[in-house]
Formats: C-alpha cells, sequence, structure tokens
C-alpha cells in the first residue's frame, strides 16, 4: 500500500516537474558533502539520492570532501562551475562559527545558500540508567556542586558547545564540558560511563534506542519520534536549535537555475514517504527556501554571535 | 532465534551472491594496492547501485571490498614501501627489505596466508561473541587510548635500536606535525601559519606516502640497476615455504589476530594501532627480535593477521551498537540506515538474519582472498620487477600525485604529499628515518585527546590520577606492556653485558 | 664514512631543536588546554636534540635509525634525484593551476627520461612515450569517471 502511494506521489512530482521545467537537469548532479560518509549529512544526502532520481529522472552523485570541519570543501565551493550541476553540503552553525571564530579561507556570507531542508535538534542526553530524570536533576545536581558533572560533545566552538554554553547561561547550571573528536566517539564516552551526559542530537537518540534517554529536546514542538521527551521551551528554558543543514550552489550559479535547485530539494522534502524516513532516523524536518534564505541566515547569525561572545571566544 | 541456519547459509552461498563477493575481493584488493585509493571512497561509490540489490547481497559486496582494499595495501607497502593506509605501515618494515633482496613472492604469499587468518579469526569473532565483545568498545575511555597510544610509541625505541635519540627526536617531532591545525579540545588554531589549508591539520595518508614512497622514487631514478632483485624463475607461489613459516609463527599469528579484533573494535583508533601494537609485541616474543625489519617472517605475518582481523572487529562495535570503528565502516552503517535496517544487538537476533548472511559473506569472501590474492599478487610483483625503470619511475609518481589529491580531492594534500617527501628524503641523510615521525603523527592525536580528556574529566571529579592509571584496571595492563616492552631490551642489554664482563675477567 | 663525527645528524638536530623551540614559544599563545601538549613536546624535542648535538660533537654516532642510505650513497646520480625531487615540487604546484591531465602528462613523460639510464631504439622509445600516454588516461578516466572525483581542470584539462 505504501509503495503504491510512493509510486503515485513520484508520479505526480513527475508530471509537476515535467510541465514546469524541463531543461534542468538533464545530466547527473554532483551532490558534495563537505564531511566524512557515514555521518548525518551523508546520511540525509542517502535519502535524498532515490527522490532526487525519481522526481528529475537524473542521478545525484554524492562525492565527499571532507576536511577542516567542512571548512576546507566550502572554502573552494565558488571556484566550481556555477552551472547548477555542483551543489555542495552546508551546515549551521558551521558556516557562521567558523568564519567568526577563525580565517576558515571563506565567509559566510561567500555561500549562497539555496534550501535549509532539515536540522537535528540539541538533546541533552543520558544513559538509561542514570540517576538524572529530568533536566531539573541535572540543574539542582550542579548547583550542589558546580563543575563536578561532566558533559560530553563534539569537538570545542560547535553547535554542541554552543548548546552547552546557552544551557549554562539560561539555567545556571555550571558542568565540565569534554570535546570528543566527532559524534561516533561521544556515544562510547557516555554508555561506557566516562561522562554523566552528552550534548547530542535527536538523530543520536534514534540510534542508540533503548541505551539512552533524551531530557529534553531544543525543538519547537516535540519530535514525532519521542512524543514523552519534553521540549527546552516546555521547560521554561529558551532554546531552539541545533545542527542545520542545507545545500548551496557556486556563487556564479544564475538565479533561475538556484530557484530550480530550491524547488527540487523542496519537492524532495515535502514527499511523505521521504519524511517519515527521516523522522524514523531522528531528523526534524525543516523548509527554508531560497526566497526565505536572507531572512532565516540573519536571525541565525545573531543568535550565534550573542553565544560565541558569551564563550569568549568571539575576535 | 527467529530463522533457521539452513536458509541463511542457502542465501549466502547462492552463486550471485559468491560472485559479488569474487568481485568485491578482486576490485577491493586492486583498490588498496593504489595508495591513496581507499576502501571508504570504493564502498562509497558503489553504495547507491547495492540499494537496487537485495538488502544481504549488497552488504555481502560492501564487505568484500573492505576486506579485499585492506589486504590490497600490503601490495603497495611490500612492492614500494608506500603504506596507502596507516593499518600498512608496519608492513613495510619487512615486507620490503624482503622484496628488495629477491624475496618479494614469498613476502606476497606470505601476506596473503597471514590476511586471509587474521580475516578469518576476526570474521568468526564477529559472527560467534560480537554482543559480548561490543564491550570492549565501552571499557576502553580516553586514559586507555592514551596509553595505547604510548604504547604504539614505544615502537619507535625498539624500531630505533642503535640509535634511540634520533629514534625519539623523530617521533617528537611526528607529536608537534600531529597537532597542526584547529584542535579538538581548547578550539586553537594551532601552527597552521596563516595557511586556510592547514585547518584540516596534515593528512596522515597524504604524509605516508610522502615519507615512504619519494624517497624510494629517489632512490630509483639514481641507479639504474633494479628496483627490486627478481626472483629465479620457475619458483612457483613458494606456498609451502610460506606455510611453513606459518607454522612456526602459528602461536605469532593467533596473538596478531586476536590483537587485531579487539583493538579493532575501539571506534577511531582500531586500524592503526592494531598492527603497529601486534608488530611490536610479536617482536618481543620473538627469539630474535634483532631480525625485525630486517625483512623478518614473522614481522609480516604479525601486521597483516592484525590488519586484516580489524575488518571483522571493527564491524563488532558498528552492529552491535551503532558505533562505526572505522570509515568503511561508516559507509556501511549508513548503507544499512539508508536500507531501513536498524543496528543493535537486536539485529542478531531478530531482523530474519539478513545479519548473518552478511557475516557469512565476510567469511566467505576472506576465503576467497586467498586463490584471488596469490594470484593478484604474483602478477603485481612481476609487474613490478619487470616494468622498465622509465616506466616504474612516471607509474609510481603518477599514483602518489593522484592518489593524495583523491584523499580529499584537495591540491593541497598533494603539496603536503610532497613537501613531507622532500623532508623525509632531507632527513634521512641526516640519518633520520620516517617510521619515528610517522608514529607520532599517526598517534599524536590520540595520545592528545585521550590524556586532555582524562585530565579534564579527573580535574572534575577531584580525582586526575584516578582517572588516568589508578582506578582503571585495563590502563594498569597497558600500562605494564609499556613497561615491559621498553624494559626488557635493557634488561637484556645488562645481562649480556655482566655476561660479557664475565669472560673479560674470569 | 670518513668522518667519525656525525655531521648530518648534528645539522638535523639543529633544525629540530629550533622547531621544538619555536612550538614551546607558540605554545604560550594559545589557550591553557589547547597549550599542553605542544609545550611538552616542543621542550622534549628541543632537549632532545640539545643532547643529539652535544654527544655527537662528542664523537657518539650510532646507527642509522632505519636502513636508509648514507649521505655518500645518496650522491650517485644526485642530478637526477634533484630532477624528480623538483618535478614532484612543480606538479603539486601546478596541477591545479594548469589542468591535472596536462600537468601529469608533462610530468611523467620528463619523469621516463630521467627514470631512462640506456640509449633506446627510436621504436623502443616510440612504446614507452605510449605507454605512458595510456597509463595516464586510463588513471584520469578511472578517477574522473568511476570513482567521481572532480580532478581539477585549470586553463586546460
Amino acid at each position: 500500500m505504501l509503495k503504491r502511494l510512493t509510486l503515485l506521489a513520484a508520479a505526480a512530482a513527475f508530471a509537476m516537474t515535467a510541465g514546469a521545467a524541463q531543461a534542468f537537469p538533464d545530466k547527473p548532479v554532483n551532490y558534495i558533502i563537505p564531511f566524512n560518509a557515514g555521518g548525518e549529512s551523508d546520511i540525509s544526502a542517502r535519502l535524498q539520492q532515490p527522490y532526487f532520481k525519481k522526481i528529475t529522472g537524473e542521478d545525484l552523485i554524492i562525492q565527499y570532501q571532507a576536511g577542516a570541519g567542512g571548512a576546507q570543501a566550502w572554502s573552494v565551493l565558488n571556484d566550481q562551475p556555477g552551472d547548477g550541476y555542483t551543489i555542495m553540503g552546508t551546515n549551521l552553525p558551521h558556516i557562521i562559527l567558523q568564519p567568526l571564530l577563525q580565517n576558515p579561507g571563506y565567509k559566510t556570507e561567500d555561500l549562497t545558500n539555496i534550501y535549509m531542508f532539515h536540522f537535528t535538534p540539541d538533546a541533552l542526553l543520558v544513559r538509561a540508567d542514570s540517576e538524572f530524570k529530568t533536566v531539573q536533576d541535572v540543574i539542582d545536581a550542579s548547583k550542589e556542586n558546580p563543575g563536578a558533572l561532566t558533559v560530553g560533545g563534539v569537538a570545542t566552538n560547535t553547535a554542541n558547545h554552543i548548546a552547552h554554553q546557552r544551557f549554562a547561561d539560561l539555567t545556571g547550571a555550571e558542568m565540565t564540558y569534554i570535546p570528543y573528536t566527532g559524534t561516533g566517539a561521544t556515544i562510547p564516552g557516555l554508555l561506557g560511563g566516562e561522562v554523566e551526559l552528552l550534548w547530542g542530537y535527536t538523530t543520536v537518540a534514534a540510534g542508540q534506542g533503548d541505551k539512552v534517554r533524551m531530557l529534553a529536546v531544543a525543538q519547537d514542538e516535540r519530535h514525532p519520534l519521542f512524543p514523552d521527551v519534553p521540549t527546552f521551551k516546555e521547560l521554561g528554558i529558551d532554546m531552539v536549535g541545533g545542527a542545520y543543514r542545507g545545500i548551496a550552489v557556486p556563487k556564479s550559479t544564475p538565479e533561475e537555475v538556484r530557484q530550480q535547485l530550491s524547488d527540487i530539494i523542496g519537492k524532495i522534502n515535502a514527499d511523505p514517504e521521504f519524511i517519515k524516513e527521516m523522522e524514523d532516523a531522528g531528523f526534524a524536518m525543516l523548509n527554508v527556501p531560497y526566497s526565505e534564505m536572507d531572512a532565516f541566515m540573519a536571525e541565525r547569525q545573531k543568535v550565534y554571535e550573542d553565544t560565541a561572545r558569551k564563550l569568549g571566544s568571539l575576535q | 532465534m527467529a530463522f533457521d541456519i539452513g536458509s541463511v547459509l542457502a542465501q549466502a552461498i547462492s552463486p550471485f551472491n559468491l560472485l559479488l563477493a569474487l568481485l568485491g575481493v578482486v576490485l577491493g584488493t586492486v583498490i588498496g594496492a593504489l595508495p591513496g585509493l581507499s576502501a571508504t571512497m570504493a564502498i562509497a561509490v558503489l553504495v547507491p547501485f547495492t540499494f537496487a540489490m537485495d538488502p544481504a547481497s549488497g552488504l555481502i559486496m560492501l564487505g568484500a571490498i573492505y576486506t579485499g582494499a585492506i589486504y590490497g595495501g600490503a601490495y603497495a607497502a611490500i612492492l614500494v614501501n608506500t603504506p596507502g593506509t596507516p593499518s600498512a605501515i608496519a608492513t613495510t618494515f619487512d615486507g620490503f627489505p624482503m622484496a628488495k633482496r629477491g624475496d618479494g613472492d614469498l613476502a606476497m604469499t606470505l601476506a596473503t596466508l597471514a590476511s586471509v587468518i587474521g580475516g578469518v579469526i576476526g570474521a568468526i569473532a564477529l559472527m560467534t561473541l560480537s554482543p559480548l565483545l561490543a564491550n570492549i568498545a565501552l571499557a576502553f575511555q580516553s586514559s586507555e587510548y592514551f596509553w595505547l597510544a604510548i604504547l604504539g610509541l614505544t615502537l619507535i625505541a625498539s624500531l630505533s635500536t642503535g640509535n634511540v635519540l634520533k629514534g625519539l627526536i623523530g617521533g617528537a617531532f611526528g607529536l608537534i606535525l600531529s597537532m597542526i591545525g584547529v584542535a579538538v579540545v581548547g578550539g586553537d588554531v594551532r601552527m597552521t601559519f596563516g595557511i586556510s589549508g592547514l585547518l584540516g591539520g596534515i593528512d596522515i595518508v597524504s604524509a605516508l606516502i610522502g615519507l615512504y614512497c619519494i624517497p624510494v622514487l629517489i632512490d630509483m631514478v639514481a641507479r639504474p640497476d633494479r628496483h627490486l632483485e627478481p626472483a629465479p624463475l620457475g619458483r612457483g607461489f613458494r606456498f609451502f615455504e610460506a606455510l611453513g613459516h606459518c607454522a612456526t609463527n602459528a602461536f605469532n599469528l593467533f596473538r596478531s589476530s586476536v590483537i587485531g579484533t579487539v583493538v579493532g573494535i575501539l571506534p577511531g583508533a582500531g586500524g592503526s594501532i592494531a598492527s603497529l601494537v601486534s608488530y611490536s609485541e610479536a617482536r618481543r616474543a620473538s627469539r630474535h627480535p634483532e631480525r625485525f625489519g630486517t625483512g623478518e617472517p614473522g614481522g609480516l605475518l604479525a601486521t597483516e593477521s592484525a590488519n586484516n582481523a580489524t575488518v571483522g572487529g571493527g564491524f563488532i562495535p558498528t552492529l552491535v551498537l551503532g558505533i562505526p570503528g572505522t570509515p568503511p565502516d561508516a559507509v556501511i552503517l549508513g548503507a544499512l540506515l539508508v536500507q531501513g535496517i536498524r543496528t543493535g544487538p537486536e539485529l542478531f537476533t531478530q531482523q530474519s538474519g539478513i545479519v548473518y548472511i552478511f557475516m557469512l559473506g565476510l567469511l566467505i569472501a576472506t576465503v576467497m582472498m586467498l586463490p584471488v590474492g596469490l594470484l593478484i599478487g604474483r602478477y603485481a610483483y612481476r609487474f613490478i620487477v619487470n616494468t622498465p625503470k622509465a616506466l616504474l619511475v612516471p607509474l609510481i609518481a603518477f599514483m602518489t600525485v593522484v592518489g593524495s589529491f583523491a584523499i580529499h580531492s584537495n591540491p593541497h594534500d598533494v603539496l603536503v604529499m610532497v613537501s613531507m617527501g622532500a623532508l623525509g628524503w632531507l632527513l634521512s641523510l641526516a640519518g633520520f628515518g620516517p617510521s619515528p615521525i610517522v608514529l607520532g603523527l599517526v598517534l599524536g592525536q590520540i595520545a592528545e585527546q585521550g590524556f586532555m580528556r582524562a585530565y579534564m574529566i579527573g580535574g572534575a571529579r577531584g580525582n586526575f590520577g584516578g582517572q588516568l592509571l589508578f582506578d582503571r584496571p585495563i590502563s594498569w595492563a597497558i600500562f605494564a606492556l609499556i613497561v615491559i616492552t621498553l624494559g626488557l631490551p635493557l634488561f637484556r642489554n645488562l645481562r649480556q653485558r655482566k655476561t660479557k664482563g664475565k669472560e673479560a675477567h674470569p | 664514512m670518513t668522518s667519525d663525527r656525525d655531521i648530518g645528524g648534528v645539522i638535523g638536530s639543529l633544525f629540530f631543536f629550533f622547531i621544538g623551540a619555536g612550538v614551546f614559544a607558540m605554545s604560550f599563545e594559545m589557550s591553557r588546554m589547547a597549550a599542553m601538549f605542544p609545550r611538552t613536546v616542543g621542550a622534549a624535542l628541543a632537549i632532545l636534540s640539545a643532547i643529539y648535538v652535544v654527544a655527537a660533537l662528542r664523537g657518539y654516532r650510532g646507527e642509522a635509525v632505519e636502513a636508509t642510505s648514507s649521505a655518500s650513497e645518496q650522491a650517485e646520480g644526485l642530478a637526477r634525484r634533484l630532477t624528480l625531487l623538483a618535478v614532484m615540487i612543480g606538479w603539486a604546484l601546478l596541477f591545479p593551476l594548469v589542468g591535472m591531465f596536462v600537468t601529469s602528462l608533462t610530468a611523467c613523460v620528463i619523469l621516463m627520461f630521467t627514470g631512462l639510464f640506456e640509449r633506446i631504439p627510436a621504436q623502443r622509445l616510440a612504446l614507452y612515450l605510449g605507454a605512458v600516454l595510456g597509463m595516464v588516461v586510463s588513471f584520469y578516466l578511472l578517477m574522473s569517471k568511476l570513482l567521481h572525483i572532480p580532478m581539477p581542470r585549470g586553463i586546460f584539462f
């Protein structure tokens, strides 16, 4: 039954594109992931791949150009041909924080984002057998013994680190942040008991099942996969955020092609089957098309700048 | 269990799947043999094709490519002294000297046998003990990673007998190279001198290619004699001679495979440390430690069995915990997720045995490596021996450039490769070998982050010593190994001197 | 070896001494957490190198760390060695600008002649050149078409 529905949806989507734009794309599109294979960016790209083919009839070829937390690829994006056949994944807060804190070889405004399609909401995780049942437990424990609680996260000056700092600012909870190399390395740290808590994403909880428990997620509404986990907002902590993912094109790409690509991604993002796959993996859907990009980026820029200033590392 | 073994077996050894496994092993071996081209790359390219197949077939093919590629890494290490991955570093220590003196055919056969044995032991551990062994990934924490890295670094001392000081200097220099780029702990940008290309640090594989391969190329063009001593004609595979070496090294093979499996379980660190540790252990346990590094079959057997055992070991945390052990594991994990297969302990009890079909496929692919590897290895060896230098030099040089570019599609990595090569050559003139530098570079990040995390956690809990060593039994064990590894040669030295002294003054 | 002092080792150690001291100095501009390792290792490198310099000047020399050829052996064919190194450096610098294919073909042909030690008949030479061309073309296609690696095109291709 589901299969038939997808087919129908695909046929409908195909009919729509065929009417709107026959010219683009007429050959495979290269999709550069600025991270290593196997991460969230890769998995979401892999999930998009078949839908792209269904909607456009062309292949989406995924390439990896990892290095320097994405900076290596982003710094050369504008050197790529701007014909719409080279697109690159972009991540927030990376593309805002990196130019703020160091000189990564590109500026935030150098990247032409055309669509932001999902985000992985920040989440505070504990082991399933942890004594901490609620966020309040954590706040109480950390006030009793400031700095004694350890909370893991990915590297320094990253989405996790920002979440850690923002949580501390809003609640006064003082904990020690322990940086790991990547999301993969944080999980054994939590499960093995090296750290008591973990700043992660909903995707981590989705992947680890009943071995971990989320105390709260930084979303506007509860995640459909975790109806029992409260949002920080419900608890009176104004935190909405995480790692946002989208697609950018080289600067030289014509307006028309930018719009077409944005439409294609929008169609993939509207496919009910795709939405279900993404949410099952822990992602939270987001729809920021090309036309709304500037406003979205300006709002995010402000949030990250504030936090980065508090981290004390803003230059 | 919710499935029957017969159907698993029937599915795994269906002719189509066998064909895929064969294809995967051949493809993997060729890709792995070319420095810079990695299993990750080959698997990532093929993932979309497997979506069209049924999940089990796709997985078998991916697993076969992976194991083939790790094995293929031995080719470049033995024949041109160039490890394409950190896990093949120790293979160059004895493999290349063997090839150089005309025993390349034996070295290739030994590498094949060891890889198959290590791979089979790793795969069997994966099939039978996974849920149990997965706990190792959780038991090893920052402090254990730190001590493991230090254990790897002790190899410097044993590699540089005769001039430990120069070895230590090279190792410290390698550690400094490993710090270049954005620091994970602290977030500082260290020693990039404003070059944005250095933010990501020095890529280990391009440094490996440069440090090991460029000096070999430079030597090749200097003299008209052959690159490798050719083997006498009609000697065949020297299969039984190799089997004989395996028999005398039976315990070495077993120990190295177990080290490979267990260390392979550790996410992130496994591949590079496992073969170094097993090499060091083989050397320590050997009755002729002085022969290591000059073409000792035992050294080659240790590293090759260990690095293929990491394939099975690396899948254990990937499948049981959903934590990928190595980059290729990460790609396969991603492919599993997209197929809608959820990893976790349930994978071993439910899900209609797909994971068993995959593991059986991996085992079959590993066994297939024997005939495939012997044949390809023989041709690869003959090719390198018989190709005139005028063609071999541009071929290898082109591989180094294209290979180091391919890692991240980044021209900067090629520049790093060539500069490291030039530096390595100049340093070799001053008597500093490349291996200590490489060990420092490969293990530096693991050591620094492990130590810094233990330091920060210890600081938060007010118990630094306990966090680093005293409260951690696994750290005790690794620490004891470090002391033994460093102490044993000293002890032997002392005893030798004593006996010599007695002889001199009766 | 004619000299009984390890001059190469002294020069190398001096180089390492300055690197170690430099890293030690640089560590004071880093944050506390990021500075710990560079400071320790930088100091260790500087001290070890200094010890080696002193020891070598007083006549200590160990064997070479690995079986690398000594400086006197290296003098043989020095021109060819330097040609190879120059070609590799030029290759690495030029291919992003000029294009992977053209640079590689040029470099491979130069290296072919560098690796050629005797005069060979014209027919053989043509065969070699053909082989080099075939090799560059096939690897280029393998990389760009099969593995989808975006090869830099530069001004040519």
